[in-house]
């Protein structure tokens, strides 16, 4: 579905040097899968899904979605960035249902798939909220109900979930799980998935892609042998979890805080 | 102590600080008088410095006579005609100086500038092109006005995140989207801080074109008093204008707060 092919890419710095942050990555994601990307910190894992997202071109090589070479803006994923990019002068509501109300859905239909998904997201009752009156938590599952309401078949999520604390980030794990599996059905949903937490990865994923500290390089590539429906809290109490953990650890151990800004 | 106790005293404590705001206003002010009273004649020369009794008599003769109220009010049109012409026209530039990435960079020397030239300087020359009467005053609160709207509507459009934007574009938005979903909104906050700020230089403005030349206004009656040396009647039009300025600050500070209803400093966290 999403296929990065030998791509590199450099940026220039402000002292005028041309870093390079992604080093010839070929990754193939499949129709349906879900998967994670692990690395240290600052090592171009958000360059990825920018590319991804066609707000960024590779200095080399393609960006392939849906077996077609990428040529700006990539409407047909849904891109959930580090911040949540919620409109604060929009009640959440309001903010929920922007990208039916931009194509067009006449106002009552709005009304009903905005209540459908703020309930999925067990936000019932916040649609009168602004932005600045929610949680962090909330704020987070405002931002994945916007992004899940105009259904697009494939999800970018970079570290939805970093700046949360713990009971918070596993429920929410588990309500992603959830969604994705009951959203999915019969034409299922592809995600990217940026995240620093190996757990959180091999809980969530089909596959775990290991990327090598700046430039980004593929370190380790395992598949997650755990089945679907899963709930990514349970999984991590099975004796292969750690067995899993372990060799992925090992692959980013080298990596971790290696002449990066990490 | 059940809930509605502790609501009941929450509610005491809150009262109770507003009630003490106002008293130490009160205080201050009050004791300012007392020593304004009491120093005229032992501390400072009462020919230059009146004092409060004095000045309040004309004050109550000023608020009891028309002819003021004549005065206070060509001062309020001048202001709100200035208003009413550069604020849009502030708008209308700043967003257009925003927008504009090649010519901004070239303008920017030519508009501060043209920004630094004193307005008092301009007054005489509004007055040969305007005449004596509300225009010229009205065209001078205008240009203090515009560049006030002018600069924060062009730091505004300079400060849009362009993040929201391309989370817009992301979504499906087009650039129309674009302006009405994050432009326009992040702008507004700007343009209402700019309105805000305008409304004493708006008052300055109108006053100083005043005392340049004129036959009415608050200005007049001050340059007036002054030139008859009859201080209480400076003083009460001083005071006049502070009791203005106030009035006007508190009518902008709620139009602002009902366009930023969305503001977490407005509002209570969950």
């Amino acid at each position: 579905m999403i296929a990065w092919t030998g791509l590199s890419k450099y940026f220039l710095a402000p002292d005028g040097q041309a870093i390079q942050v992604v080093d010839d990555i070929t990754l193939d994601v499949q129709r349906n899968e879900f998967v994670s990307l692990v690395g240290p910190s600052g090592c171009g894992k958000s360059t990825l899904l920018n590319l991804a997202a066609g707000l960024d071109t590779p200095t080399r090589g393609t960006v392939l979605f849906d077996g077609a070479a990428l040529t700006g803006l990539n409407r047909a994923v849904g891109y959930m960035t580090q911040k949540d990019t919620l409109l604060p002068w929009k009640t959440t509501g309001e903010n929920v249902a922007v990208p039916l109300r931009m194509r067009g859905v006449p106002r009552v239909d709005c009304a009903r798939m905005v209540a459908k998904y703020l309930a999925l997201m067990g936000m019932d009752g916040f649609a009168d909220y602004y932005p600045a009156q929610l949680s962090g938590g909330m704020r987070k599952r405002a931002a994945i109900a916007r992004t899940l309401i105009y259904q697009p078949d494939c999800l970018l999520m970079d570290e939805p979930f970093g700046a949360l604390d713990v009971q918070i980030r596993l429920l929410l794990q588990r309500e992603l799980a959830r969604i994705l599996e009951s959203e999915g059905g019969a034409n299922g949903k592809t995600v990217v998935f940026v995240t620093h937490d190996l757990r959180e990865a091999i809980a969530l994923s089909d596959r775990v892609v290991v990327l090598s500290a700046r430039p980004a390089r593929i370190k380790y590539d395992r598949r997650i042998p755990f089945g679907r429906p899963r709930d990514p809290l349970s999984v991590q109490f099975l004796p292969e979890f750690d067995v899993i953990y372990k060799e992925l650890w090992d692959a980013l151990e080298s990596e971790v805080g290696k002449g990066t800004d990490a | 102590m059940d809930d509605s106790d502790i609501l009941a005293s929450l509610k005491a404590r809150r009262r109770r600080a507003r009630i003490a705001i106002h008293l130490w206003r009160a205080a201050i002010v009050l004791a300012a008088l007392v020593f304004w009273q009491a120093g005229s004649g032992p501390l400072f020369n009462p020919r230059w410095f009146s004092n409060p009794i004095a000045v309040a008599i004309v004050l109550a003769q000023d608020l009891a006579s028309p002819a003021f109220w004549a005065h206070v009010a060509t001062t309020l049109a001048e202001m709100a005609a200035g208003f009413v012409v550069g604020v849009p026209l502030g708008a209308i530039a700043g967003l257009a100086y925003g927008c504009a990435r090649r010519l901004g960079p070239v303008a920017y020397p030519l508009v501060i500038g043209i920004y630094s030239i004193p307005l008092v300087a301009l007054s005489p020359l509004f007055i040969l092109w305007f005449g004596l009467g509300i225009k010229a005053k009205a065209a001078l609160v205008a240009v203090t006005v515009f560049w006030l709207i002018f600069f924060n509507v062009a730091a505004g459009l300079a400060q849009v995140d362009r993040e929201l934007l391309a989370a817009i574009r992301q979504l499906g938005g087009g650039r129309i989207d674009a302006w009405r979903l994050v432009i326009l909104p992040s702008v507004a906050e700007w343009f209402f801080a700019g309105v805000k700020l305008s409304v004493p230089y708006a008052l300055v403005g109108a006053v100083v074109a005043e005392m340049v030349a004129s036959s009415d206004g608050l200005g007049y009656l001050a340059t007036r008093a002054a030139s008859f040396l009859r201080m209480d009647a400076l003083y009460a039009v001083v005071i006049v204008l502070g009791v203005l300025g106030v009035l006007l600050n508190g009518i902008a500070e709620r139009i602002e707060g009902h366009f930023g209803r969305w503001q977490p400093n407005r509002q209570v966290r969950l």
